[in-house]
């Protein structure tokens, strides 16, 4: 199991360097772009030189890749080239709203997809039906219209939950909860139609097994097949869903964060990328592909661990 | 955004430049309130890049800084008017290249230090010398230097005639010379001006909450105890925040307007602040002949419908024009909107007459562009012209423009002062010409204009350039851009057009 996890640690980290030095590559042709739009209309071939030289660009690449790489292994990812903030613990604070609400959508997305996906794989007929039904309804709603709309009645109307805006918890809980509420309901609404569905086929396949029959012929009862058994041998492709899911629920937070007006990752990966502000971008790449890597990394972990076959990959 | 990043104001009065001499600091905005002004809580479309003095953006930027620092001179939001603020006077020499600034007595930081002269002559200095946005503003000034505590003289190579307008804005802005090196002023500045940024309770690109300094020296112009801006891209976002009391003034767009309360809600038009256009950048026709010929420039004007854009793409808020003049200012000409009228028959006519039909001009394509894209198409297609919009991503739309590989380009500009308008558009070292175009006309009307001191003895020649450039035709104008502005619990948005986007141009009816 050590070995296991080593060789997934080390392809993380090739993974990683692979990830920031092509992105860096391909940002370095962006230098004299963004010292222009810093300098704004009135930039001048002398100021840009200026600008350059001041702030390093106008060194070989390679030279600056392995400057920022080895200020980024000792944890200084720079400063953003407009407004001087530090982009690492910018990033942190922007990663903690956007975790707040993908970490709550995604335990219950699992929650609700895995009792909807077993309930409708194991009882069948109007059961299975409704739950498909609200699958579909879910899956075809788009989450923005659903996200303003959500808004609209709770915020706008009722004055029940803020309409924008995002409290940490340690500022105040209950504003926390608040505020995340409808971004967690969209999300959950988005992910649960997808997830449930997965977990549905899993199951009903689990359940035509023959050591299923062989179980049900020595009197154990359903629910002990269902939690037992079945479950746990579903499990593993569902969690490999899930960790899909948390990705992608990264790409939707973008649009989610925009409706909200939360200070979030997808927000700041976005504006950034605008802007062409090259540390802010590096350090948005950097920390997302190691969430990807620790993401897979649990997942493989959890699937050996719930298969003992998937060990040997 | 930074294509309306100028959103600063424009004269809409003349100014007196030699001997002029303000007299009094501007007064509260507030009028005759009942009770206490609620804190102020804005949306705005874009956070401060940074809030060192030398790296000021204007536009939106502006509500953020300058409510942390002062600016030398100042903008009368309902007029235009360029009024006194930290300076409470400023003089020109005879030939305009030295301006002699005195300052308002007992200013100080919010750090309590005393503001000096020597205070603006550090920061000057400091812009003149530091890499950033603010440092081109500078380039004729020759030397700042304090005459006494109060005094300070900025000398030029040559008159400028933008250079005092510019003191309401990002070149204006004083910083505490005791701290002008210390990295931490890009996000936690010491200024003068009249509220401080709490930074424990901003989150920087988000939200920025500025607290009221009881102990400013012109306090009673400022009634809103506090000012949150919040930085609100989406409109969709912004309206949500509106309605639901999150926020009380912010921009709304035209077609959701009527579903805010009108018994909560007060909806001011802002007709003008900001001019849309096509700009020709290869005005010489060096790489395309075509836009060289002014037949085909002029075309190109009588080809675009701007009557159905208005409508069309801006919801018809703002106003159809033929000149990129503010229209609340002294140069703009309302007899030059007679000059092409939407007949792209004659345009096609132009075309043929000048043997361009069928010339293909390549032209970046930017969020600014998408909206209108398929109908400036349509409109170089009428008269025998085409359009190849070519992506250009955010980063490198400034480059593009300085590239020469575009021979057009669409823009929205905010609206300056007239003086700084006319030489963005058609100075040689203009902004928006970024090919520095210019002709004998041109060189004599800027001749005049760089040796008039005197804004209403250059005035005629401001007019006749603007006239000029209408029938050369170095760009085609399309709209004025306007703004509808909700606002409520007793707050009140002034601004004649233009205005710079500070705190000033809100006030409090109670």
């Amino acid at each position: 199991m050590l070995l296991y996890i080593a060789k997934r640690l080390g392809a993380g980290v090739v993974l990683a360097l692979l990830v920031s030095f092509i992105t860096f590559m391909l940002l370095s042709t962006s230098f004299e772009d963004v010292a222009r739009t810093i300098l704004g209309p009135s930039a001048t071939p002398e100021t840009v030189a200026g600008i350059m030289a001041a702030r390093g660009w106008d060194r070989p690449a390679i030279v600056q890749y392995f400057d920022w790489l080895l200020h980024a292994l000792r944890g200084d990812f720079g400063v953003s080239v407009y407004t001087s903030l530090p982009v690492a613990p910018s990033v942190i604070q922007r990663l903690t709203v956007t975790l707040s609400i993908i970490v709550p959508a995604l335990l219950i997305t699992a929650v609700v997809a895995t009792f909807l996906g077993v309930w409708s794989a194991s009882r069948g007929g109007i059961v299975d039906r409704i739950s498909q039904g609200l699958s579909l309804v879910g899956y075809l709603v788009p989450g923005l219209l659903l996200a303003i709309g959500l808004v609209v009645i709770f915020a706008v109307q009722l004055k029940w939950l803020p309409a924008t805006g995002f409290t940490p918890f340690s500022d105040n809980p209950a504003a926390w909860l608040r505020s995340i509420t409808i971004p967690v309901i969209v999300l959950v609404i988005g992910g649960a139609a997808n997830m449930t569905a997965q977990v549905r086929g899993r199951m009903i396949d689990e359940l035509r097994k023959d050591y299923v029959r062989t179980l049900r012929t020595r009197g154990v009862s359903t629910n002990a097949i269902i939690v037992k058994h079945a479950l746990r041998n579903a499990g593993s492709p569902a969690l490999t869903v899930m960790s899909l899911e948390f990705i992608q629920m990264f790409g939707a937070a973008l649009i989610i964060e925009n409706v909200f007006a939360l200070p979030g990752y997808g927000s700041f990966a976005f504006n950034a990328s605008l802007q062409g502000d090259i540390p802010v971008i590096l350090g948005i790449t950097a920390f997302g592909t190691l969430l990807v890597i620790v993401v897979n990394l649990v997942t493989d972990l959890a699937n050996g661990w719930l298969n003992p076959k998937a060990r040997v990959r | 955004m930074k294509g309306l990043a100028a959103l600063g104001a424009l004269s809409a009065t003349v100014m007196i430049l030699a001997g002029c001499t303000g007299e009094a600091a501007p007064t509260s905005s507030s009028s005759g309130a009942a009770g206490p002004a609620p804190d102020l809580k804005i949306s705005a479309v874009s956070a401060p890049n940074s809030l060192d003095p030398a790296q000021l953006v204007d536009g939106t930027q502006m509500y953020v800084w300058s409510s942390i620092y002062d600016t030398l001179l100042a903008r009368d939001s309902a007029t235009g008017e360029l009024i006194p603020n930290a300076a409470e006077s400023w003089e020109y020499n005879e030939d305009g290249t030295e301006l002699t600034l005195k300052l308002v007595e007992g200013m100080t930081f919010s750090d309590g230090d005393p503001v000096t002269a020597e205070s603006v002559v550090a920061t000057m200095k400091r812009n003149m010398a530091t890499p950033g946005i603010v440092q081109p503003r500078f380039s004729l000034v020759s030397d700042v230097a304090a005459e006494d505590d109060l005094t300070v003289k900025v000398s030029f190579t040559t008159y400028d005639p933008q250079f005092v307008y510019l003191l309401a804005l990002g070149a204006g802005a004083i910083g505490n010379e005791d701290n002008l090196t210390d990295p931490s002023i890009a996000t936690d500045p010491v200024g003068s001006g009249p509220y401080t940024l709490d930074v424990a309770s901003t989150v920087p690109g988000t939200t920025y909450v500025l607290k009221k300094r009881e102990d400013y020296w012109n306090a009673d112009a400022y009634p809103f105890p506090s000012f949150t801006v919040r930085v609100l891209q989406d409109p969709t976002a912004a309206f949500n925040a509106l309605q639901a009391g999150e926020i009380n003034a912010g921009t709304v767009q035209a077609q959701v307007a009527p579903q805010l309360d009108p018994n909560s809600f007060t909806v001011t038009d802002v007709e003008a602040q900001a001019v849309a256009y096509l700009d020709v950048l290869d005005r010489a026709g060096d790489k395309w002949p075509a836009l060289g010929d002014e037949k085909v420039r002029q075309a190109i004007n009588y080809a675009i419908d701007r009557e159905g854009i208005l409508n069309g793409i801006y919801s018809g808020v703002g106003k159809v024009t033929q000149q990129v003049f503010n229209p609340a200012g002294e140069v703009y000409d309302e007899a030059l909107n007679d000059t092409y009228d939407y007949d792209p028959a004659k345009g096609k006519e132009l075309v043929e007459e000048a043997g361009y039909a069928g010339e293909t001009f390549q032209i970046p394509s930017t969020f600014l562009t998408t909206s209108i894209e398929p109908t400036l198409s349509q409109a170089f297609s009428d008269i025998g012209l085409n359009l190849e919009w070519v992506a250009v991503p955010p980063q490198q739309a400034q480059s593009a423009l300085q590239s020469g590989e575009y021979g057009l380009t669409f823009q929205i500009t905010g609206f300056n002062s007239d003086p700084a308008d006319a030489f963005t558009h058609y100075s040689v070292n203009g902004d928006r010409n970024p090919q520095h175009y210019t002709d004998a006309t041109l060189d004599e009307l800027f001749g005049t204009i760089d040796s008039t001191v005197e804004f209403s003895e250059a005035l005629p020649t401001y007019k006749e350039l603007n006239e000029y450039a209408v029938e050369q035709a170095w760009e085609a104008p399309i709209v004025f851009v306007g703004a509808k502005w909700a606002t409520a619990d007793g707050v009140s948005i002034v601004n004649y057009g233009g205005a710079p986007t500070t705190i000033r141009t809100f006030a409090f009816a109670g």
